[in-house]
């Protein structure tokens, strides 16, 4: 019966109580470390979001440059002189018979949506005679080679003069720098 | 005596180290995480632009502005899907072909009533008979229309009423007649004089009381038979 009181505290008590500190500190650690996990991957998560936008922007901007070098070459031309040089080169690639440009006025002031900007803007104004093809064509033509010319009116009526062609007047404005 | 409590914490700490441990002990390495959300199918090649590339004609051209230095091959690529190009006209009903014309329209057999008929050309006689003379001179070879006076050999114009004029020169004056000429074609025609108000006849050639006779020696003796009314209202 000797020892016995020494028995109890250091072979059960004290081992339970060591045991359960032990546990105890270690769910203690764990919540703590799931928590920073958690909060490290959202983290990552979202650092690596990041860097794909930003890499995909940075592509798309690359892309980009050289179609932005031509807009700004084409915004330091001359729109008069730009629009004429063009016509006068689709007007070579087309019949003759078919495409007729009748008028090329510059109206003053704005119109539309020039209205209410303050990107500097002029109208230009442009009849044609011609089949509806051919003028089709050249609008296409012109257009794509002069992407700061936005259509601003566009009309259209039966010529009287002859069977096939029609009168188109179309008034555009362009932007500049 | 010693071996109790060694026992009991070897216990003790393996059954500590195996709840400190549920999940699998590579659970700190980067190999797991689930990263299979977070990296998108393609993120190294982001989605081609529109126009970027040389598009094929049936590809999605996108916006003109990033035709870039295929302008040509962008404008073909356009141009190929417009309608007008399968169409003979246009949304006018213009045909497209410049050169077209278009079918004459049917020419229907002549008909022969015809709207706008050249009138007959009125005969010289015609034109003639119908002037009205006022008054003749045989002895000065004159005579009278409406006022004005001719003379043989005059050259006058007549209108008709078609707008046409014939010039006409007077080639006699009788009492009886006067003959005219056209001047252009030669033709001849006459106006007969001896048109009398209704109920007068044409005497005999002389105008003679009843009973007397010439009295020149060759002159015939005139009668009057019975079947004959008398000139002279008198008889």
């Amino acid at each position: 019966m000797f020892y016995r009181q020494s028995i109890v505290i250091f072979g059960f008590v004290l081992p339970l109580v060591i045991c359960a500190a032990v546990v105890g500190g270690g769910i203690a650690l764990k919540a703590k470390a799931a928590a920073s996990f958690q909060q490290k991957q959202s983290l990552y998560k979202s650092a690596e979001m990041n860097r794909i936008g930003a890499l995909g922007l940075e592509a798309q901007v690359s892309k980009r440059r050289p179609h932005v070098e031509r807009w700004t070459e084409q915004m330091d031309k001359e729109t008069a002189n730009s629009i004429t040089s063009h016509l006068k080169e689709i007007g070579d690639m087309l019949p003759a018979k078919e495409f007729q440009q009748t008028a090329f006025e510059r109206p003053s002031g704005k119109a539309g949506f020039a209205n209410v900007t303050a990107q500097p803007s002029s109208q230009v104004k442009l009849a044609f005679r011609g089949t509806f093809r051919s003028v089709q064509q050249a609008f296409v033509e012109l257009e794509t080679r002069m992407p700061q010319l936005q259509l601003q009116e566009l009309k259209i009526d039966p010529s009287t003069s002859s069977s096939s062609t029609l009168n188109f007047q179309v008034t555009y404005t362009a932007w500049e720098k | 005596m010693k071996t109790y409590p060694s026992t009991l914490l070897a216990g003790s700490a393996l059954a500590a180290v195996l709840l400190l441990s549920p999940t699998p002990s590579a659970g700190q390495s980067a190999e797991g995480f689930d990263t299979s959300g977070m990296i998108p199918d393609a993120p190294a090649q982001p989605a081609p632009a529109p126009a970027a590339a040389p598009a094929p004609v049936t590809a999605d051209l996108g916006p003109s502005r990033y035709a870039g230095g295929e302008i040509p091959a962008y404008v073909r690529g356009l141009s190929a899907r417009f309608s007008i190009r399968k169409r003979a006209t246009d949304p006018f009903g213009r045909y497209q072909d410049p050169d077209f014309k278009a079918p004459e329209p049917k020419v229907l057999a002549k008909s022969p009533t015809q709207r706008f008929k050249p009138e007959p050309p009125v005969a010289f006689t015609d034109i003639i008979a119908s002037i009205s003379v006022n008054m003749v001179d045989p002895e000065k070879q004159q005579f009278l229309i409406a006022g004005r006076s001719f003379r043989k050999a005059n050259i006058f114009p007549l209108q008709l009423p078609n707008g046409k004029q014939v010039k006409v020169q007077v080639v006699a004056v009788t009492t009886t007649r006067i003959d005219f000429r056209n001047v252009d074609t030669g033709e001849t025609a006459s106006l007969k004089l001896d048109m009398l108000p209704a109920g007068m006849k044409r005497g005999t050639g002389e105008i003679s009381a009843p009973g007397i006779q010439p009295t020149g020696p060759d002159a015939p003796i005139q009668v009057q038979p019975s079947s004959l009314p008398p000139i002279s209202s008198n008889g």
